[in-house]
């Protein structure tokens, strides 16, 4: 159950992390900064497949003499995260209700 | 680098062909640049040992190539709970069928009835829980084009 959560929240992250141009090792510091811990086996098949779904856009460049492979998330992707993240929200919301236990139900 | 070489044959293995291309020279981009990366952090070229053990975190290579494909499950849950009710009606169906047919058999032959009624009854098994499957992969596919769940 706990893995079915973190699934869906992942891909939240990961566009919200990419608001701004990263790369994917900066981006797997920038997550577990922020408490999200991801493998690479899994984080990179992740950007593989929401650059299929043309949530991100990825770029190679040589940065400091090394070919690195920045990404960013794309319109579609900033879009995808405002709505995520309201449902959150809406979702956080509720489950505090429940949580208190005061949802009037009897 | 012959260890990333066989890691993404392994991969390679359980990939689909019309995206193994594509997929491998994905993963190996990924794989250099995370050695790159860890030999950076060491400052020094990695050893043997320390490549396999890359690959290794990276994940097994099965494990991998799943977490590369967008594999569709043969028959969807929404479908899931009526595959198995159809199924199940239709195996027993065919087990009865197949047993009222030797118990007449045997009422007419007495000495022929348990080798061909064995063959029947997985002759009979088989085909329906191909037939079926089949249907509902296709009803999968078809609800799945449409959007629905």
């Amino acid at each position: 159950m706990r893995q079915e959560l973190r699934r869906g929240t992942l891909v939240l992250a990961v566009l919200s992390a990419l608001r701004r141009e990263l790369c994917g090792s900066d981006l797997m510091t920038v997550l577990a900064a922020a408490g999200v811990l991801i493998e690479p086996g899994a984080l990179y098949p992740m950007l593989r497949r929401l650059e299929d779904q043309g949530l991100l856009a990825s770029e190679w460049r040589l940065e400091a003499g090394r070919k690195r492979r920045f990404y960013s998330a794309s319109k579609a992707g900033l879009s995808t995260v405002e709505v995520l993240a309201e449902d959150l929200s809406v979702l956080m919301t509720g489950l505090a209700i429940l949580r208190e236990g005061d949802h009037g139900a009897n | 680098m012959a260890q990333i070489d066989r890691y993404l044959s392994r991969i390679g293995f359980w990939l689909p062909y019309r995206d193994r291309a594509s997929v491998l020279s994905d993963i190996r981009a990924t794989l250099d640049e995370l050695l790159a990366n860890r030999a950076e952090a060491l400052a020094r070229p990695l050893t043997e040992g320390e490549i396999i053990a890359e690959l290794r975190a990276f994940g097994r290579p099965e494990v991998v190539a799943s977490r590369y494909t967008h594999a569709q499950p043969l028959v969807s849950a929404g479908l899931m709970p009526a595959y198995l009710r159809v199924m199940t009606i239709s195996i027993v169906g065919v087990a009865i069928v197949q047993l009222l047919l030797a118990m007449a058999t045997l009422v007419a032959d007495p000495g022929e009835v348990w080798a061909p009624f064995i063959g029947r009854v997985v002759q009979g098994l088989l085909w329906t829980f191909s037939s079926i499957t089949l249907t509902f992969a296709a009803l999968s596919r078809i609800c799945e084009a449409r959007g629905a769940p």
